[in-house]
């Protein structure tokens, strides 16, 4: 704290010594007890340019203010303080101003108000605002730290705006009376998107590895959601990072997005996001899948067929008859199909081949879109072994579907000869 | 949109209203709130304009400006009426409630749909505009950033015209009075390059000031030339039987003995300023 005026000035060595001394704060003027008036520059006081700012006309310090001088001083400086960094906080009429010498009860230091003055008796609440002035002197200032400064406003990035919001949304959530967990979460799922709009990645996952937990709220908020999705276009190499502001993303709720939002301009990063997770734990995906309704599931089978393992068979066998028993139609069935080849292929043809059998004939008018269904499952990635069942299927089946038969053979019969040629 | 509002803002600055209109219904919000706290930030915008405007700043630049002064408090409309609007000094807690309005600026945000990195931008003086160039201000954070150029306009002006405006509870300090005080935060409570800008665009006595000469004369002060001292503006007098002077330009050789003793209100000399000064540029 600064206290501006010093002990060795004159009027107070004056006062200090042996008699009253007043200083006119207005007139630049201080006044000794024989009545000589002498000059100071009352600018050059901080404190008197702040007493007399307020409304004060003059200043009366005793002899006995040297022993109070400091603490006083060190109070207006205080009040000054709290003025200029925020003038509405200050109540004038509520300060302490004058010093009361603690033995005779008397003021040491008195400051006094002009004859005219009369207290804040304005009872209307209608704020009195004016126009401020205007600026019309020279401006006089360096050429270079003007623009220095300009060029400062110029260069303010993103990332700097993020830096300040950042480091305002900690206090934000500790302070604010108004914040409630919606509030709250929607800010921060805004800031995110900000941040990736900016594609500012790094920035958008500190947000997100802070504040995992409060995002849960704003999955079920569509907008929200399909703004943040569609903010960033990650690369393959970032795919798995910008997944992870997703984490907390329940597995249904994206296939809900994957279902209704394709056609978004968010449509592609949600099918990113799909991959993104699949890969990245798709033991729990599949699980995901094979416990779910047919709707979901339709959703999640394309993804999956990578990664079907001998231990899915079975559960994928229950799916795939519980899908005939339902009716499903032909694409839906080669969905199963396909999962079921990559799971286990040889265990899979040889399961598949009973809908070919001649004995089960009397079964057969229930069977026409599961056979098309696997044909055109290995129509897909034919291969040795499902050529040989092939062969052998087309003597139990007529027309359609022996014609079909005989075009993959013969397509997988060039292609090999194609191949062997290569 | 409010037709009133637009042409309030319009005043300070050009922009295309429809591209603003989360923020015009913010500024709303806010004159539907508490009148004083809109009219005070109509005035800063204007003061940060201003000196935007003297430091060459390109449109663009003005527009985010004024937007950023329109809204620094924002976070107000958050604060109880009978806190934002108490005569009497402050409670501790209700003198943290009041201070939390920065910070409750984010929650006005949330309000104000779609958020994007220029709104963002724009409210980086509501977060900041009391944080202090030295950063001891508040909110206190725990990261400690640079302010954006903008809080730190702002931040002067919103000092300024809080200084220079009447209250319900106490009366208005004069504006060369209120740049005085002010310079003691030069560098701690304020950036010296903005302040000293500000001051010196100004002029100690700002024009319209009502001046007390060394003689006891009364004028007021109408212009700067462009080399004048900041402190030595160009005079009307307004007590015409003494002298037949009417103007005395105070950064005139032969004015140099003369001085400025002090400023005074206006209405304690029943002078109307704006009268006066619209007489002499007649």
């Amino acid at each position: 704290m600064v206290v501006s005026v010093k002990k060795e000035l004159p009027f107070l060595q004056e006062s200090f010594r042996s008699s009253e001394v007043r200083v006119q704060l207005g007139h630049n003027l201080w006044i000794d007890s024989a009545g000589d008036k002498k000059d100071i520059q009352v600018d050059d006081f901080p404190i008197f340019v702040f007493l007399r700012a307020v409304g004060f006309e003059s200043v009366i310090l005793k002899p006995e203010s040297h022993q109070y001088w400091d603490v006083w001083t060190q109070r207006m400086a205080e009040y000054e303080q709290i003025f200029i960094q925020d003038p509405e906080n200050l109540v004038i009429d509520e300060c302490v101003w004058n010093e009361l010498d603690s033995a005779s009860g008397e003021f040491v230091i008195q400051c006094l108000l002009p004859a005219t003055h009369t207290p804040s008796t304005r009872q209307s609440l209608k704020a009195q605002v004016g126009l401020p002035p205007p600026f019309a002197a020279p401006l006089k200032i360096d050429p270079v730290a003007l623009q220095k400064f300009v060029e400062e406003v110029q260069r303010q990035s993103a990332q700097e705006t993020l830096l300040r919001i950042q480091s305002i949304l900690r206090e934000f959530k500790q302070d604010s009376r108004r914040t409630t967990p919606e509030t709250w979460s929607n800010l921060l799922c805004d800031v995110l998107t900000i941040a990736l709009e900016s594609r500012e990645l790094e920035k958008a996952l500190q947000v997100a590895r802070d504040h995992q937990e409060d995002l849960k709220r704003i999955w079920n908020d569509h907008a929200r959601f399909l703004r943040l999705c569609g903010a960033y276009d990650a690369k393959p190499q970032e795919l798995s990072d910008w997944a992870s502001i997703f984490e907390s993303l329940e597995n249904r709720m994206l296939v809900i997005y994957l279902q209704q939002n394709l056609h978004e301009r968010a449509g592609p990063q949600i099918l990113k996001l799909m991959h993104a997770r699949i890969q990245r734990d798709p033991d729990r995906m599949i699980e995901f899948c094979l416990a779910n309704q047919a709707e979901i599931q339709k959703q999640l089978l394309p993804w999956m067929t990578p990664y079907w393992k001998l231990k899915h068979f079975t559960l994928v066998q229950s799916e795939f008859e519980r899908a005939i028993q339902r009716g499903d139609g032909e694409g839906d069935l080669k969905l199963w199909i396909t999962s079921l080849l990559k799971c286990a292929p040889h265990q899979a043809l040889q399961d598949l081949e009973r809908y070919f059998q001649k004995k089960r004939a009397f079964w057969k008018r229930d069977f026409p879109h599961v056979q098309k269904a696997i044909l055109a499952a290995l129509q897909e990635a034919p291969g040795s072994e499902s050529i040989a069942y092939l062969k052998r299927w087309k003597l139990n089946v007529q027309g359609v579907l022996a014609d079909r038969i005989e075009r993959i053979l013969s397509l997988y019969s060039s292609e090999q000869k194609g191949g062997n040629r290569k | 949109m409010n037709a009133a509002i637009l042409r309030e803002i319009s005043s300070i600055f050009t922009c295309d209203f429809p591209l603003f209109e989360a923020e015009v219904a913010a500024l709303l919000n806010i004159r539907k709130y508490d009148e004083y706290t809109y009219l005070h930030s109509l005035n800063v915008a204007r003061l940060s304009v201003g000196l935007g405007r003297r430091l060459s700043f390109t449109d663009d630049m003005l527009v985010d400006l004024g937007w950023a002064a329109l809204l620094h408090d924002i976070g107000k409309l958050h604060i109880p009426l009978d806190i934002l609007n108490k005569m009497k000094k402050f409670s501790a807690d209700e003198l943290a409630v009041m201070q939390s309005h920065p910070v409750e600026a984010l929650a006005a945000l949330a309000e104000t749909q779609p958020i994007t990195l220029d709104r963002l931008r724009r409210l980086s003086a509501a977060f900041e505009h009391h944080q202090r160039y030295d950063l001891k201000g508040y909110p206190v954070v725990q990261k400690k950033l640079t302010l954006h150029p903008f809080s730190r306009i702002v931040a002067v002006a919103d000092t300024f015209d809080a200084m220079t405006t009447d209250r319900i509870y106490q009366r208005r300090i004069l504006p060369d009075m209120a740049l005085k005080i002010m310079a003691q935060g030069f560098g701690t409570i304020f950036d010296p390059f903005v302040l000293q800008a500000f001051i010196t665009s100004m002029g100690v006595y700002p024009v319209g000031s009502l001046v007390r000469l060394d003689d006891e004369r009364l004028g007021v002060v109408t212009r700067y030339l462009s080399e004048s001292q900041i402190d030595r503006p160009e005079i009307v007098l307004i007590d015409k039987t003494s002298s037949s002077e009417r103007f005395i330009d105070l950064s005139l050789p032969e004015h140099r003995s003369r001085k400025i003793l002090r400023s005074e209100f206006p209405e304690d000399f029943d002078v109307n300023v704006q009268e006066i000064l619209n007489e002499v540029r007649r």
